[in-house]
């Protein structure tokens, strides 16, 4: 099985993060914490929308509002799949990066 | 807060965010951009918020792409495969739609570089919106004439009195009407006939660019001239001109004129040409005071104005000023008024115009021609590709089946008609340039493809190409892609063409052009026709021309005369100062005795010697014609017109005095009117007396049976008695013709243009027809074994079609009627548009169309029907 891709991992651990209020606006926001980038809604709606489309994300509607001029909202939630994923990346980043501090100490 | 209202995106935005939102999620992605517009709004102001939008708008487009691309670059190598696999298969089908498609993108992109070549006349002046030129409306007791010729004094007076002339710049023929001039350097000589007189203040107002020579002082000095880069080339070689003197010969010139600039050739888009340009000072110099004369029109004047001066404002003044210069007489006989310099080209019509013009009238008309062309070369596109439908139906409903949605459907049919109608913009390109050198020769322009260096032509063309693409694709695609697979995909279940009304329709559509555009060109072709053979009051064949240059050769005129009356291929010789066609004299004439209430009435005036009438082949209705036995008939005896008959009111004209600026005499006798103008006006009264000074042509009647051994002896004798001038003539029915020369150039155009148009739809018919045969195959075969004959099937399979055709008759003919009635109504002399046009159109396209089906239908009628009723 593949790795997630950076992105992907970003765009998970925002979802993760932000529980059950999930939606596009609120994780480019907190994508923008992660890495100070302001990306447009366009690129993380794609990977978004993929990662949903190969089961690491499930979505369901909200209620809509007017301040979105009376459109829904799509809610983002981690699947079981999606959390294996962010496990599987969490420890394959813990073994590659286990020996960092030593070699700084080495310079 | 702002107001709900206002939070909601603005439209071109919310338009393009509705468009390119990927489907699937396009209400909530919508939602979550209006979120952070909403939240920027009220915080930033809408400026701000919109400049987010368009930002996230820009960049979020290409992302929404790529993930769309993403599925469906495998489909894109699909469609693409099998758009090329239709083609293959269908290759008479695949021809006739690229093939009639480019010819009719062809013959637009032809129209359209002719309308531009016609729209950009005289606009390469910098101050081409600001310069008007001066006409003039005469009326003459009550006789109203519009002269683009104006009295001298104009220019210089309203520049001089009303301020807001910036500029005024007069021109004067140095041809002094129609007459070619004489140039000598040194031991060459050369006929011209593009030498203007003007102010100094010519380059000023327009954009003639010297080469050489300050364009302050070119034209300041008398006897100062600048000449074209080309005639420069011939005259001098490569010497340099500046410095040099030319000697110019005509009526009333005979000097040495100083060469003190070289200007760039005049475009050819411009409403005259010259090749020399010398200074008014010279005028003023030779003719003096006739110059103070407010009566005598001779020049073309042009003003400068301010930006944005209203011409009817300005025109105002001019009444005033001209009672101020010439009392009440003058005021009640000028009016001067203004036209803008650019729209002399397609707009004016005056008489005296320096070179013909051209009209409005047949930029709309090309323009339309143009419009039906692309119409009917899209209709066939339609009509072929719905017809082909039966074929294409089985792969719709397969691609139905497994999953593709309506609208992919669409793209992909729409993408193949784009294909097709860009694979027909190369061709037609292609065309187009193939073509143009024979467009050209039959439209009498010069254009070539550098009018495409002009952003919007390219421009327009592609678009144009894609629309048509677009357009005729885009009724076929929907309608391809609305079929219901479990239709189309039942056995045996050959689903019949829902739309065979629209395309009978649209059949039926392009017939109607054709048969109209049919009729028009052969009622253009009658009206020439009449007009070439009609009886004219002269005899206009074996009359050989000689003009008549400068006075040493006037004076040899009698020998030559007498030498040519010798000879016995030559029947009679005359001289005149001017020819039908070509008659530039028209004075106000005097007479004792008025029976009419018209003073002072203006006539045109030849002046001829004794043998003109019976040269010409004219018929003296009345009294007598000239006689060399009466001495006093040289001095004192004219002839007029019917015409002039009853402008006078005589009704004994015999023995009634007449006075013109050189002639006192008594009328001996009345001639048949004959033509001498456009067959647009009604002859006009004209009188001829005797006057051997203002000879400007020799006129030699060759006798009937061999021309040639007559043009020979006529060339012998020239060169005899006039040795080292180069032998120069003309035909006489040659020259006449001129008059309606634009007419024959229309009706060529026309003619070329109709048999395009029914071509494209005889192409759009045969392949048409390839499938609605194909489609009754098995009828066919039934009817066959049932015992039908082969001609019975084939008139069944005909007569469809040949109802189509004689409907289109019947709506084509009355619209063409009304048009060429309109058009004849432009002559004063016209023929009736005959009923046998009519037959014509519908026999011609009656009998191609029935030979495209035929075609078809006798190859299905053939089949042995045991092939088409096999079961597979």
């Amino acid at each position: 099985m593949t790795y997630l891709t950076r992105q992907e991992e970003q765009i998970l651990m925002a979802v993760l993060d932000l529980e059950d209020k999930a939606y596009l606006v609120p994780i480019r926001k907190k994508i923008k914490e992660f890495t100070g980038k302001a990306y447009s809604l366009g690129t993380i709606y794609v990977p978004l929308n993929r990662l949903e489309k190969k089961g690491y994300l499930e979505s369901f509607l909200g209620e809509p509002t007017s301040v979105r001029g009376g459109k829904a909202v799509k809610y983002y939630r981690l699947t079981k799949k999606g959390l294996e994923a962010l496990e599987k990346i969490r420890i394959l980043h813990n073994r590659i990066w286990k020996n960092y501090a030593v070699n700084l100490d080495n310079k | 807060m702002p107001r709900k209202s206002s939070s909601h995106i603005p439209f071109p935005a919310r338009w393009i965010l509705w468009v390119t939102l990927p489907e699937q999620d396009r209400d909530t992605l919508y939602g979550d951009f209006m979120e952070i517009y909403h939240n920027v709004l009220s915080e930033n102001g809408r400026w701000r918020a919109d400049l987010w939008l368009w930002g996230q708008i820009l960049r979020s487009i290409p992302g929404f792409f790529r993930d769309s691309m993403y599925g469906s670059l495998d489909m894109i190598k699909n469609y693409l495969k099998t758009i090329f696999r239709v083609i293959k298969r269908n290759k008479v089908y695949s021809i006739i739609t690229v093939f009639s498609l480019a010819v009719g993108l062809a013959s637009c992109f032809l129209i359209l570089l002719y309308v531009e070549d016609e729209l950009i006349y005289d606009r390469y002046h910098e101050n081409s919106s600001r310069i008007y030129r001066v006409y003039e409306e005469l009326n003459i007791q009550g006789q109203r004439r519009q002269t683009a010729l104006t009295p001298a004094p104009f220019g210089p007076v309203m520049k001089q009195e009303i301020p807001q002339v910036k500029e005024a710049v007069r021109f004067l023929p140095g041809d002094f009407g129609g007459n070619k001039i004489i140039i000598r350097q040194g031991e060459n000589i050369f006929y011209e006939d593009k030498w203007f007189f003007s102010d100094e203040s010519v380059f000023k107002v327009f954009s003639f660019t010297l080469i050489k020579g300050n364009p302050e002082t070119a034209l300041k000095d008398p006897y100062s001239v600048t000449i074209s880069e080309s005639k420069a080339k011939k005259i001098f070689g490569d010497r340099d001109p500046i410095g040099q003197t030319i000697t110019l010969e005509n009526q009333f010139f005979q000097n040495d004129f100083l060469v003190t600039g070289i200007f760039k050739d005049i475009p050819p888009n411009s409403h005259f040409t010259f090749d020399f340009l010398s200074s008014f000072a010279s005028v003023e110099n030779r003719l003096g005071n006739s110059l103070d004369n407010w009566f005598n029109h001779m020049y073309y004047t042009y003003l400068l104005l301010p930006k944005d001066t209203d011409p009817k404002e300005l025109e105002k003044n001019f009444s005033s000023l001209i009672e101020k210069h010439t009392g009440d007489t003058g005021a009640s006989i000028l009016h001067p008024r203004l036209q803008p310099l650019t729209s002399i080209r397609l707009h004016s019509h005056l008489e005296n115009e320096i070179e013909p013009n051209s009209d409005v009238a047949y930029v709309v008309i090309f323009l339309t021609i143009a419009a039906f062309i692309l119409g009917i070369a899209g209709i066939n596109f339609i009509n072929l590709t719905t017809a082909h439908s039966v074929n294409r139906a089985k792969e719709v409903g397969m691609r139905k089946v497994v999953g593709a949605r309506r609208s992919q459907l669409i793209q992909r049919f729409l993408g193949e008609s784009i294909l097709f109608s860009g694979t027909a913009l190369i061709f037609a390109l292609a065309l187009t340039y193939w073509l143009l050198p024979a467009f050209n020769a039959l439209a009498d322009k010069n254009m070539d493809l550098s009018l495409l260096k002009t952003w919007w032509l390219p421009l327009g063309l592609i678009l144009t190409a894609v629309l048509v693409g677009g357009l005729s694709g885009a009724y076929p695609s929907f309608y391809l892609s609305r079929f219901s697979p479990t239709r189309v995909l039942r056995e045996n279940q050959n689903i019949r063409s829902e739309r065979g009304n629209l395309r009978k329709f649209l059949i039926l559509f392009q017939f109607s052009v054709s048969v109209a555009l049919i009729v028009l060109t052969l009622g253009v072709r009658e009206q020439l026709h009449y007009l070439q053979t009609k009886k004219l009051g002269f005899k206009k064949n074996n009359v050989m021309v000689l003009p008549l240059r400068d006075d040493s050769i006037k004076s040899q005129y009698q020998t030559l005369k007498n030498e040519m009356l010798r000879s016995n291929q030559i029947q009679n010789v005359s001289a005149s100062s001017g020819l039908p066609g070509r008659i530039t004299h028209h004075w106000v004439v005097d007479t004792e005795e008025w029976d009419s209430g018209i003073k002072n009435p203006s006539v045109w005036v030849m002046m001829t010697d004794h043998d003109f009438i019976s040269t010409m082949g004219m018929e003296i209705i009345k009294g007598r014609n000239f006689s060399e036995e009466l001495k006093s008939d040289k001095k004192e005896a004219i002839l007029i017109n019917e015409s002039a008959q009853s402008l006078f009111g005589w009704r004994k004209p015999l023995g009634k005095k007449i006075k013109t600026e050189n002639k006192e005499g008594r009328v001996v006798g009345i001639i048949k009117d004959f033509h001498f103008q456009s067959f647009k006006k009604t002859i006009e009264p004209i009188i001829i007396y005797i006057q051997p000074q203002h000879f400007s042509f020799l006129l030699v009647r060759v006798r009937g049976e061999d021309v040639q051994t007559g043009l020979q002896s006529v060339k012998q004798i020239w060169e005899k008695t006039a040795p080292g001038r180069p032998f120069e003539y003309f035909f006489l029915n040659q020259d006449f013709d001129r008059l309606f020369r634009a007419e024959q150039k229309a009706g060529k155009i026309f003619g070329g243009f109709a048999l395009l148009t029914m071509l494209i739809a005889l192409f759009g018919l045969y392949g048409l027809a390839t499938f609605t045969v194909e489609q009754r195959k098995k009828e066919v075969g039934i009817r066959k074994v049932l015992g039908a004959s082969v001609l019975g099937l084939v008139s069944m399979l005909t007569s469809e079609f040949t109802k189509i055709i004689l409907i289109a008759n019947l709506i084509a003919w009355p619209i063409a009627y009304y048009i060429i009635q309109k058009w004849f109504q432009n002559f004063a002399y016209r023929t009736q548009a005959s009923f046998w046009n009519f037959i014509l159109a519908a026999g011609l396209t009656l009998g191609l169309t029935l030979i495209t089906v035929s075609i078809q239908a006798f190859r299905t009628a053939h089949i042995d029907p045991a092939k088409t009723l096999r079961y597979e």
